[in-house]
Protein backbone atom coordinates (compact mmCIF):
# COMPACT_ATOMS: atom_id res chain seq x y z
CA UNK A 1 0.00 0.00 0.00
CA UNK A 2 1.62 3.26 -1.05
CA UNK A 3 0.93 6.71 0.21
CA UNK A 4 -1.88 7.72 -1.71
CA UNK A 5 -3.64 4.49 -1.34
CA UNK A 6 -2.71 5.56 2.62
CA UNK A 7 -4.18 8.42 1.62
CA UNK A 8 -7.50 7.32 0.21
CA UNK A 9 -7.69 4.84 2.71
CA UNK A 10 -7.63 7.81 5.50
CA UNK A 11 -10.03 10.19 3.66
CA UNK A 12 -12.60 7.03 3.38
CA UNK A 13 -12.21 6.92 7.83
CA UNK A 14 -12.93 10.34 7.71
CA UNK A 15 -16.35 9.96 5.40
CA UNK A 16 -17.28 7.44 8.00
CA UNK A 17 -16.51 9.92 11.20
CA UNK A 18 -18.32 12.95 9.01
CA UNK A 19 -21.50 10.66 8.42
CA UNK A 20 -21.43 8.55 11.57
CA UNK A 21 -20.21 11.36 14.53
CA UNK A 22 -23.45 11.09 16.25
CA UNK A 23 -22.81 7.54 16.89
CA UNK A 24 -19.73 6.97 17.09
CA UNK A 25 -18.69 10.58 19.12
CA UNK A 26 -21.58 11.86 20.92
CA UNK A 27 -23.05 8.99 22.06
CA UNK A 28 -20.13 8.10 24.27
CA UNK A 29 -20.18 11.80 25.42
CA UNK A 30 -23.37 11.21 26.78
CA UNK A 31 -22.71 8.46 28.01
CA UNK A 32 -19.84 10.12 30.11
CA UNK A 33 -21.75 13.05 30.96
CA UNK A 34 -24.17 10.71 33.00
CA UNK A 35 -21.64 8.88 34.54
CA UNK A 36 -20.48 12.18 35.54
CA UNK A 37 -23.92 13.47 36.95
CA UNK A 38 -24.35 10.21 38.92
CA UNK A 39 -20.87 10.86 40.42
CA UNK A 40 -21.51 13.73 41.52
CA UNK A 41 -25.31 13.12 43.21
CA UNK A 42 -23.64 10.70 44.30
CA UNK A 43 -20.52 12.97 46.13
CA UNK A 44 -22.88 15.64 47.14
CA UNK A 45 -25.21 12.56 49.19
CA UNK A 46 -22.00 11.35 50.88
CA UNK A 47 -21.31 14.52 52.79
CA UNK A 48 -18.07 16.05 53.48
CA UNK A 49 -17.02 13.82 56.44
CA UNK A 50 -17.73 10.44 54.82
CA UNK A 51 -16.30 11.78 51.57
CA UNK A 52 -13.04 12.96 53.43
CA UNK A 53 -13.22 9.38 54.88
CA UNK A 54 -13.36 7.50 51.71
CA UNK A 55 -10.74 9.15 49.99
CA UNK A 56 -8.41 8.41 52.79
CA UNK A 57 -9.51 4.93 52.28
CA UNK A 58 -8.86 5.14 48.50
CA UNK A 59 -5.58 6.87 49.74
CA UNK A 60 -5.03 3.82 51.84
CA UNK A 61 -5.45 0.87 49.06
CA UNK A 62 -3.21 -0.15 46.48
CA UNK A 63 -3.11 0.86 42.91
CA UNK A 64 -4.87 -2.35 41.42
CA UNK A 65 -7.81 -1.99 44.01
CA UNK A 66 -8.29 1.47 42.37
CA UNK A 67 -7.62 0.42 38.91
CA UNK A 68 -10.51 -1.85 39.48
CA UNK A 69 -12.92 0.62 40.80
CA UNK A 70 -11.89 2.52 37.66
CA UNK A 71 -12.73 -0.42 35.42
CA UNK A 72 -15.92 -0.72 37.13
CA UNK A 73 -16.89 2.89 36.82
CA UNK A 74 -16.41 2.15 32.96
CA UNK A 75 -19.43 -0.49 33.21
CA UNK A 76 -21.92 1.82 31.49
CA UNK A 77 -19.71 1.92 28.06
CA UNK A 78 -19.82 -1.99 28.13
CA UNK A 79 -23.42 -2.05 27.31
CA UNK A 80 -23.34 0.91 25.51
CA UNK A 81 -20.79 0.61 22.98
CA UNK A 82 -21.40 -2.60 21.61
CA UNK A 83 -25.56 -1.41 20.90
CA UNK A 84 -23.94 1.87 18.64
CA UNK A 85 -20.98 0.05 16.88
CA UNK A 86 -24.12 -2.62 15.71
CA UNK A 87 -26.35 0.04 14.76
CA UNK A 88 -23.74 1.67 12.87
CA UNK A 89 -22.89 -1.79 11.47
CA UNK A 90 -26.50 -2.28 10.01
CA UNK A 91 -26.67 1.55 8.82
CA UNK A 92 -23.08 1.26 6.87
CA UNK A 93 -24.28 -0.05 3.65
CA UNK A 94 -27.51 0.50 3.70
CA UNK A 95 -28.43 4.06 4.56
CA UNK A 96 -25.67 4.54 1.86
CA UNK A 97 -28.18 3.03 -0.88
CA UNK A 98 -30.93 4.24 0.56
CA UNK A 99 -29.89 7.69 0.15
CA UNK A 100 -28.47 6.58 -3.51
CA UNK A 101 -24.76 8.00 -1.91
CA UNK A 102 -23.38 4.55 -3.45
CA UNK A 103 -23.51 5.88 -6.89
CA UNK A 104 -21.39 9.16 -6.12
CA UNK A 105 -18.73 6.49 -4.11
CA UNK A 106 -18.97 4.00 -6.26
CA UNK A 107 -17.61 6.49 -8.93
CA UNK A 108 -14.46 7.25 -6.87
CA UNK A 109 -11.26 5.45 -7.13
CA UNK A 110 -12.10 3.24 -4.09
CA UNK A 111 -13.06 -0.14 -4.39
CA UNK A 112 -16.07 -2.19 -2.54
CA UNK A 113 -13.09 -4.01 -0.17
CA UNK A 114 -11.71 -0.79 0.41
CA UNK A 115 -14.99 1.04 1.54
CA UNK A 116 -15.79 -2.33 3.77
CA UNK A 117 -12.63 -2.72 4.93
CA UNK A 118 -12.75 1.08 6.33
CA UNK A 119 -15.90 0.03 8.11
CA UNK A 120 -14.25 -2.51 10.11
CA UNK A 121 -11.41 -0.44 11.64
CA UNK A 122 -13.63 2.35 11.84
CA UNK A 123 -15.58 0.04 14.72
CA UNK A 124 -13.17 -2.50 16.09
CA UNK A 125 -10.30 0.52 16.12
CA UNK A 126 -11.41 4.07 15.82
CA UNK A 127 -14.17 4.04 17.47
CA UNK A 128 -12.84 2.16 21.00
CA UNK A 129 -10.16 4.80 20.47
CA UNK A 130 -12.98 7.45 20.88
CA UNK A 131 -14.45 5.59 23.48
CA UNK A 132 -11.60 5.35 25.13
CA UNK A 133 -10.30 8.82 24.84
CA UNK A 134 -13.54 10.03 26.89
CA UNK A 135 -13.66 7.23 29.28
CA UNK A 136 -10.24 8.72 30.39
CA UNK A 137 -11.54 12.70 30.38
CA UNK A 138 -14.05 11.10 32.59
CA UNK A 139 -11.67 9.67 34.92
CA UNK A 140 -9.19 12.85 34.97
CA UNK A 141 -12.28 14.67 35.42
CA UNK A 142 -13.20 12.51 38.99
CA UNK A 143 -10.03 12.41 40.03
CA UNK A 144 -9.43 16.17 39.54
CA UNK A 145 -13.24 16.29 41.63
CA UNK A 146 -11.78 14.40 44.41
CA UNK A 147 -8.66 15.82 44.58
CA UNK A 148 -10.47 19.70 44.97
CA UNK A 149 -12.69 18.24 47.52
CA UNK A 150 -9.41 17.48 49.63
CA UNK A 151 -7.70 20.29 48.52
CA UNK A 152 -10.76 22.85 49.92
CA UNK A 153 -11.63 20.36 52.92
CA UNK A 154 -8.51 19.84 54.76
CA UNK A 155 -5.29 21.12 52.31
CA UNK A 156 -4.46 17.13 51.35
CA UNK A 157 -3.36 15.52 47.89
CA UNK A 158 -2.95 12.42 49.04
CA UNK A 159 -3.64 9.10 46.40
CA UNK A 160 -4.06 11.96 43.64
CA UNK A 161 -1.20 10.60 41.82
CA UNK A 162 -1.81 6.78 42.78
CA UNK A 163 -5.07 7.57 41.07
CA UNK A 164 -4.06 9.43 37.59
CA UNK A 165 -1.87 5.77 37.14
CA UNK A 166 -4.18 3.96 37.93
CA UNK A 167 -6.67 5.91 35.52
CA UNK A 168 -4.17 5.80 32.68
CA UNK A 169 -3.93 1.98 33.20
CA UNK A 170 -7.74 1.51 33.67
CA UNK A 171 -8.00 3.73 30.42
CA UNK A 172 -5.37 1.31 28.51
CA UNK A 173 -6.48 -1.84 29.65
CA UNK A 174 -10.38 -0.93 28.44
CA UNK A 175 -8.74 0.22 24.94
CA UNK A 176 -7.34 -3.46 25.15
CA UNK A 177 -10.14 -5.18 26.08
CA UNK A 178 -12.60 -3.74 23.50
CA UNK A 179 -9.84 -4.09 20.80
CA UNK A 180 -10.61 -7.95 21.98
CA UNK A 181 -14.13 -8.45 22.05
CA UNK A 182 -14.08 -6.73 18.83
CA UNK A 183 -11.67 -9.60 17.56
CA UNK A 184 -13.90 -11.98 19.49
CA UNK A 185 -17.23 -10.46 17.08
CA UNK A 186 -15.37 -10.68 14.42
CA UNK A 187 -18.01 -13.39 12.77
CA UNK A 188 -20.92 -11.17 14.19
CA UNK A 189 -19.57 -7.75 12.78
CA UNK A 190 -19.02 -10.10 9.26
CA UNK A 191 -22.76 -11.11 9.43
CA UNK A 192 -24.30 -7.53 10.28
CA UNK A 193 -22.36 -6.28 7.51
CA UNK A 194 -23.56 -9.10 4.84
CA UNK A 195 -26.99 -7.99 5.71
CA UNK A 196 -26.00 -4.10 5.81
CA UNK A 197 -25.17 -4.20 2.19
CA UNK A 198 -27.89 -7.07 1.07
CA UNK A 199 -31.59 -6.07 2.99
CA UNK A 200 -33.10 -3.71 0.64
CA UNK A 201 -35.13 -2.58 4.61
CA UNK A 202 -34.87 -3.10 8.00
CA UNK A 203 -31.33 -4.85 7.79
CA UNK A 204 -31.98 -5.52 11.48
CA UNK A 205 -34.91 -7.74 10.68
CA UNK A 206 -32.57 -9.36 8.05
CA UNK A 207 -29.77 -9.98 10.98
CA UNK A 208 -31.92 -11.35 13.50
CA UNK A 209 -34.11 -13.35 11.69
CA UNK A 210 -32.19 -15.16 9.07
CA UNK A 211 -29.80 -16.12 12.46
CA UNK A 212 -33.06 -17.27 14.20
CA UNK A 213 -34.31 -19.12 10.78
CA UNK A 214 -30.46 -20.64 10.61
CA UNK A 215 -30.65 -22.04 14.06
CA UNK A 216 -34.72 -23.56 14.00
CA UNK A 217 -33.88 -24.92 10.15
CA UNK A 218 -30.63 -26.71 11.56
CA UNK A 219 -31.92 -28.17 14.96
CA UNK A 220 -35.48 -29.26 12.90
CA UNK A 221 -33.96 -31.19 9.62
CA UNK A 222 -30.34 -31.88 10.83
CA UNK A 223 -31.09 -32.89 15.07
CA UNK A 224 -27.77 -30.89 15.41
CA UNK A 225 -26.63 -27.37 17.01
CA UNK A 226 -23.40 -26.25 15.27
CA UNK A 227 -24.04 -23.11 15.17
CA UNK A 228 -25.47 -22.54 18.51
CA UNK A 229 -22.54 -24.18 19.83
CA UNK A 230 -20.17 -22.04 18.16
CA UNK A 231 -22.32 -18.79 18.91
CA UNK A 232 -22.06 -20.08 22.68
CA UNK A 233 -18.14 -21.01 22.07
CA UNK A 234 -17.67 -16.32 22.06
CA UNK A 235 -20.03 -15.36 24.48
CA UNK A 236 -18.17 -16.04 27.79
CA UNK A 237 -17.22 -12.34 29.14
CA UNK A 238 -13.95 -13.45 30.65
CA UNK A 239 -12.84 -13.71 26.89
CA UNK A 240 -12.69 -10.45 26.66
CA UNK A 241 -11.45 -8.76 29.55
CA UNK A 242 -7.82 -7.87 29.61
CA UNK A 243 -5.89 -7.15 33.01
CA UNK A 244 -2.56 -6.76 31.96
CA UNK A 245 -1.10 -5.80 28.64
CA UNK A 246 0.87 -9.19 28.55
CA UNK A 247 -2.58 -10.91 29.04
CA UNK A 248 -3.34 -9.60 25.87
CA UNK A 249 -0.97 -10.35 23.41
CA UNK A 250 -1.25 -14.06 25.03
CA UNK A 251 -5.19 -13.95 24.91
CA UNK A 252 -4.47 -13.25 21.16
CA UNK A 253 -2.96 -16.42 20.60
CA UNK A 254 -6.19 -18.43 21.13
CA UNK A 255 -7.83 -21.29 18.60
CA UNK A 256 -11.35 -20.00 19.36
CA UNK A 257 -10.83 -16.66 18.77
CA UNK A 258 -8.58 -16.99 15.29
CA UNK A 259 -10.88 -19.61 14.11
CA UNK A 260 -13.67 -16.60 14.42
CA UNK A 261 -11.46 -13.95 12.63
CA UNK A 262 -11.38 -16.63 9.76
CA UNK A 263 -14.74 -17.88 9.44
CA UNK A 264 -15.69 -13.79 10.04
CA UNK A 265 -14.07 -13.36 6.79
CA UNK A 266 -16.21 -15.15 4.73
CA UNK A 267 -19.16 -12.96 5.70
CA UNK A 268 -16.86 -9.72 5.09
CA UNK A 269 -15.91 -10.97 1.68
CA UNK A 270 -19.63 -11.47 0.99
CA UNK A 271 -20.53 -8.28 1.97
CA UNK A 272 -17.79 -6.78 -0.38
CA UNK A 273 -19.37 -8.95 -3.14
CA UNK A 274 -22.67 -7.96 -1.88
CA UNK A 275 -21.93 -4.22 -2.35
CA UNK A 276 -22.07 -4.61 -6.42
CA UNK A 277 -25.86 -4.61 -6.20
CA UNK A 278 -26.63 -1.30 -5.07
CA UNK A 279 -30.18 -1.10 -6.20
CA UNK B 1 -20.11 -21.06 -11.53
CA UNK B 2 -18.99 -17.12 -11.07
CA UNK B 3 -22.07 -16.24 -13.31
CA UNK B 4 -24.64 -18.26 -10.92
CA UNK B 5 -23.13 -17.06 -7.39
CA UNK B 6 -23.13 -13.67 -8.50
CA UNK B 7 -26.93 -13.67 -10.56
CA UNK B 8 -28.64 -11.78 -8.08
CA UNK B 9 -28.08 -10.86 -4.27
CA UNK B 10 -30.00 -13.58 -3.20
CA UNK B 11 -28.17 -16.16 -4.76
CA UNK B 12 -24.67 -14.63 -3.26
CA UNK B 13 -26.31 -14.50 -0.35
CA UNK B 14 -27.27 -18.50 0.21
CA UNK B 15 -23.50 -18.93 -1.13
CA UNK B 16 -22.08 -16.80 1.31
CA UNK B 17 -24.38 -17.99 4.14
CA UNK B 18 -23.88 -22.06 2.72
CA UNK B 19 -19.88 -21.23 2.78
CA UNK B 20 -19.91 -19.77 6.45
CA UNK B 21 -22.37 -22.92 7.76
CA UNK B 22 -20.28 -25.82 6.06
CA UNK B 23 -17.25 -24.04 7.58
CA UNK B 24 -18.70 -24.47 11.12
CA UNK B 25 -19.66 -27.86 10.68
CA UNK B 26 -16.88 -28.72 9.50
CA UNK B 27 -14.76 -27.06 12.24
CA UNK B 28 -17.24 -28.41 14.73
CA UNK B 29 -16.81 -32.22 13.45
CA UNK B 30 -13.28 -31.65 13.45
CA UNK B 31 -12.92 -30.63 16.73
CA UNK B 32 -15.94 -32.25 18.65
CA UNK B 33 -17.51 -29.86 20.18
CA UNK B 34 -20.64 -30.60 22.22
CA UNK B 35 -23.61 -30.90 19.84
CA UNK B 36 -25.84 -30.37 22.00
CA UNK B 37 -26.48 -26.88 23.53
CA UNK B 38 -30.18 -26.12 24.35
CA UNK B 39 -30.00 -28.86 27.63
CA UNK B 40 -33.38 -29.36 28.57
CA UNK B 41 -32.72 -31.71 31.22
CA UNK B 42 -32.74 -30.47 35.01
CA UNK B 43 -30.36 -32.17 37.44
CA UNK B 44 -31.84 -30.76 40.27
CA UNK B 45 -34.87 -32.15 39.47
CA UNK B 46 -36.12 -35.72 37.97
CA UNK B 47 -39.55 -36.42 38.17
CA UNK B 48 -40.70 -39.83 36.23
CA UNK B 49 -44.34 -39.86 35.58
CA UNK B 50 -44.05 -43.67 34.49
CA UNK B 51 -43.65 -44.57 38.01
CA UNK B 52 -47.32 -43.98 38.85
CA UNK B 53 -46.89 -44.32 42.50
CA UNK B 54 -43.48 -41.93 42.80
CA UNK B 55 -45.77 -39.41 41.03
CA UNK B 56 -48.63 -39.60 43.25
CA UNK B 57 -46.27 -39.48 46.18
CA UNK B 58 -44.36 -36.44 44.37
CA UNK B 59 -48.31 -34.17 43.74
CA UNK B 60 -49.55 -35.05 47.16
CA UNK B 61 -46.23 -33.68 49.10
CA UNK B 62 -46.52 -30.68 46.24
CA UNK B 63 -50.32 -29.85 47.47
CA UNK B 64 -50.58 -30.89 50.64
CA UNK B 65 -47.37 -28.12 51.40
CA UNK B 66 -45.60 -30.89 52.69
CA UNK B 67 -41.90 -31.78 51.56
CA UNK B 68 -42.35 -34.53 48.96
CA UNK B 69 -38.89 -35.86 50.21
CA UNK B 70 -40.28 -35.89 53.74
CA UNK B 71 -42.78 -38.53 52.85
CA UNK B 72 -42.01 -42.18 53.68
CA UNK B 73 -42.56 -45.04 51.36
Amino acid sequence: MNSFDMGRFYALLKRELWEHKGQLVYTPIVVALLVLLSLVWAVAALGIESLSATREFVASTGEGVQLTAFMLGALPFAFVIPVYSAFYLLSSLYQERKDLSIYFWQSMPVSNSQTVISKIVIVSLVAPLIATAVIFLLFLIATLLFAAQGLFSDGLLNGVFQSLTAATSASILIFLTILKTALWFFPTIGWILLFSAFARSVPLLWAIGVYILVLFLEDFIFSTQFLANWTNSRTNVSQYLVWSVPDFFTGLIDYDLLIGVAFGTILVAGSIYMRRFAD
Amino acid sequence: MKNIILRNRYSLLLFVLGGYLLAIVVEGLITGREPVFFDLDNPFFELQINDQEAFERFTEGRFSGLNPEDIED
